[in-house]
């Protein structure tokens, strides 16, 4: 599926980006490019940046080849040095045959003929802490009051796992330029990443907007949904209300069809009491057998996976979601798009790399 | 039939028939670029966040969780279970754009609203389907909440402490049904572009599970290239951004992120007068770091360590707690947490427009707008045509 292969998109980071705004603005420009958008991704003379960065910290230096063939799976990359003024003509046609610019840094040139949409990634001048310093993701994640929901409140906040902040603003950007090629007329738009997290955890502040003085914090071992020990990992205890019967019937223990146990707060009282309960009976079976055996009941309960378990995962197998392409002399396997289009699955494809504009352009 | 009216976004139609989270906030995004929202409900089908139990629930159909999610959508009374209901359904269809729903897999097949049904009523329709596993494959069935998702799409295998078990993002937060919004908002108006130029509408199969996924995807593919440990998946607070990171507690008890990228090692060493023979320092001297700035910023108070790093090129911010966010000032909490007309908090825009976001519809009374959106649309003010 090419569904966008009428749009140029230029994807322009400077040099002085911190890893957090490259990684969200590479994301996005990823999903317009395995949508069949041509995007050509300008990298400085140096390089770039991410084919060092590992994926996992203090690891294996090998994890960085996976952060750039994910990051510019699709794309056509060009090293181009907009100090030179050949260069920065070169640049300037370009960008006046653009559709879209994804950036960290709004342009003064005013697009002529077709309409450009510009979305900048940044942080906004009002978020006085985080612009004076470089952000980074946990910085972020500091300031949008997410650090403070994850984990165990016995010790320090915690952060989600990975590139959570660039992902979701990645995520987000993709949207915005789609947004502004669909208003039809030149658009300068921007996404700004502190603006992302907070809006994901809104209900952080929800929760002391309707109730002063309440609030939602780490709960760790209090938290109505948690992860739990079996025979072969750990699954994640979830429910809603009304899955709480089929879930006391699946684990079998009188104790948890006690009329207190069916309410949010009963059940926040006698935490304590059921949940070594549900830990010595997911102790002895499989995180399979507890999954297939919830579901039958319409219980959210789930396995966890570790990101390489899902290479041969039944389901995701079934639909086909990892791709595969060879890059720097090894096959890479990396998640689709996780949209299909009429059934149909995008492809994303090994990066292009070319030595000069008019190259990338063909 | 769309018609070429409304080509920009501005103007497009979305049928609203997202639930709790994941669709019914894709269906705020699409109104935040100005698309008219219009959400659908019945007396025996109401969106479970009007009484969302919990800190939420204050005894209204409108609780605080509702209200968020929903501002700036018109609401509609109508019954999908019965055969006028569905039949208005279908002429509405004729005159929209966009519908979003996150059914469980089957129910709008049992409702006689397959996308085959529905691109019969218009065939440039864009029917975009939020669901847990997706269309296909032998879960699809298969429940799930945002936590369910941090397991089963490898979020929670590599979030956690240092050594010990997977975490996931709880009942209070549930993140990936947050992102699914984010993506499939951008995918959705791609969606109605190709049909404006082609003709030809599509059906959306969006998986949440697939987008958590994503989100992980490096480590998908560094697990397939080098094998690694489940339990040196998880680092804590650790990432490449910074040789040294981490969240450290004042003497005030306040906890504060800290990150110290490569190049503003030495400025740190200097302010903690920790003295390093090396130019980059050995993983071991790392840990060193990290002990001296946990023991310096223990001995001294937020405010006195968030000045004293102000200017040595660290990234350093408190980690605020939900009930600090909205007194902090911040410009990020006047765009997220802007005031509706009545003057109650709602959610905001996460990207920002030339022209500041702004409320003009509270979220919506159960059918409150349902005699307006039939006039509207269909030139009548009841559900039934004879009337």
């Amino acid at each position: 599926m090419r569904l966008l292969d009428r749009f140029l998109i230029v994807e322009r980071v400077s040099a002085r980006a911190p890893l957090v705004h490259r990684l969200a603005i590479g994301i996005a420009s990823r999903i317009a490019a395995d949508m069949g958008a041509k995007v050509i991704k300008i990298v400085s003379p140096a390089g770039d940046p991410l084919s060092n960065t590992p994926v996992i910290p203090h690891e294996s230096p090998e994890t960085a080849l996976a952060l750039s063939a994910v990051i510019d799976a699709s794309k056509t990359v060009v090293k181009l040095d907009d100090e030179d003024p050949h260069c920065a003509l070169e640049l300037k046609d370009l960008l006046r045959q653009a559709r879209g610019l994804i950036t960290d840094e709004h342009q003064i040139d005013t697009p002529t003929g077709n309409p450009r949409v510009d979305v900048a990634v940044k942080v906004l001048p009002s978020d006085d802490l985080l612009a004076k310093n470089s952000p980074s993701e946990l910085t972020v994640l500091a300031l949008s009051g997410m650090l403070d929901l994850i984990g165990d409140p016995e010790n320090s906040p915690l952060a989600l796992g990975g590139h959570q902040v660039a992902y979701a603003s990645g995520y987000t950007a993709f949207t915005t330029l789609m947004g502004g090629l669909a208003s039809l007329r030149n658009r300068q738009l921007a996404v700004d990443v502190l603006d992302v997290m907070m809006w994901i955890n809104w209900k952080g502040g929800a929760t002391s907007a309707f109730r002063p003085g309440s609030n939602i914090t780490r709960e760790g071992a209090r938290a109505e949904w948690q992860v739990v020990a079996c025979a072969d990992g750990h699954i994640a205890l979830v429910h809603s209300e009304k899955d709480w019967k089929p879930l006391a019937e699946l684990i079998g223990h009188p104790d948890l069809m006690e009329p207190d146990m069916f309410t949010l707060l009963g059940r926040e009282k006698k935490r304590d009491h059921y949940l070594p309960i549900i830990r010595a009976w997911a102790k002895h079976r499989t995180r399979d057998e507890i999954y297939r055996s919830a579901q039958a009941k319409g219980v959210p309960i789930g396995p966890v996976f570790a990101p390489s378990e899902l290479l041969n995962d039944a389901q995701l197998k079934a639909r086909d979601v990892i791709a595969q392409f060879e890059y720097q002399g090894k096959m890479i396997n990396l998640p689709r798009l996780p949209i299909r289009w009429d059934g149909a699955a995008f492809n994303p494809v090994a990066p292009r790399y070319v030595a000069t504009l008019k190259e990338a352009l063909l | 039939m769309t018609d070429i009216a409304r080509e920009a976004i501005e103007d497009w139609r979305v049928l609203d028939l997202g639930i709790i989270t994941a669709g019914a906030a894709t269906s705020a995004v699409l109104a935040d670029f100005g698309a008219n929202v219009i959400k659908i409900e019945s007396k025996s089908y109401q969106d479970p966040f009007r009484r969302w139990a919990g800190k939420w629930d204050l005894g209204t159909s409108l609780s605080p969780v509702f209200q968020f999610t929903n501002r700036n959508k018109r609401g509609l009374e109508l019954d999908l279970k019965t055969d006028e209901g569905r039949e208005c359904f279908l002429d509405l269809v004729a005159h929209s754009d966009v519908i979003v729903e996150n059914f469980r897999r089957g129910v709008l097949d049992r409702l006689g609203l397959s996308y085959k049904v529905l691109s019969k009523a218009n065939p440039q329709i864009v029917l975009a389907s939020m669901s847990s596993q997706g269309d296909s494959g032998p879960d699809r069935n298969y429940a799930s909440y945002g936590s369910t998702l941090d397991a089963t799409g490898g979020l929670s295998a590599i979030t956690g402490y240092p050594g010990d078990a997977p975490v996931v993002s709880g009942r209070n937060f549930n993140y990936t049904d947050q992102l699914a919004a984010l993506m499939a908002t951008g995918a959705i108006i791609a969606g109605v572009m190709h049909a404006k130029k082609t003709g030809k509408g599509a059906h959306l199969d969006i998986a949440q599970r697939e987008i958590t996924a994503f989100a992980v995807s490096e480590y998908i593919t560094a697990g397939a290239l080098t094998p690694v440990e489940a339990t040196a998946l998880r680092r804590g607070n650790c990432d490449a951004a910074g040789l040294v990171q981490g969240c450290y507690q004042t003497s005030d008890a306040h906890w504060l992120a800290i990150t110290v990228p490569s190049e503003s090692l030495f400025s740190l060493c200097a302010q903690l007068n920790y003295v390093t023979a090396h130019t980059l320092p050995e993983p071991t001297e790392v840990a060193q770091i990290e002990d001296a700035l946990s023991r310096y910023v223990g001995r001294h108070p937020s405010s006195k360590i968030v000045a004293d790093f102000a200017n040595i090129g660290v990234s350093i911010a408190p980690a605020l707690r939900g009930n600090e966010i909205l007194p902090s000032g911040m410009g990020a909490v006047a765009r997220i947490f802007p005031k509706s007309p009545n003057g109650d908090y709602v959610k905001g825009s996460p990207f920002q427009q030339e022209k500041a976001f702004s409320v003009h519809h509270e979220a919506p009374a159960l059918g409150e707008h349902t005699e307006e959106v039939l006039q509207e649309l269909l030139g009548r003010p009841t559900v039934k045509k004879n009337n």
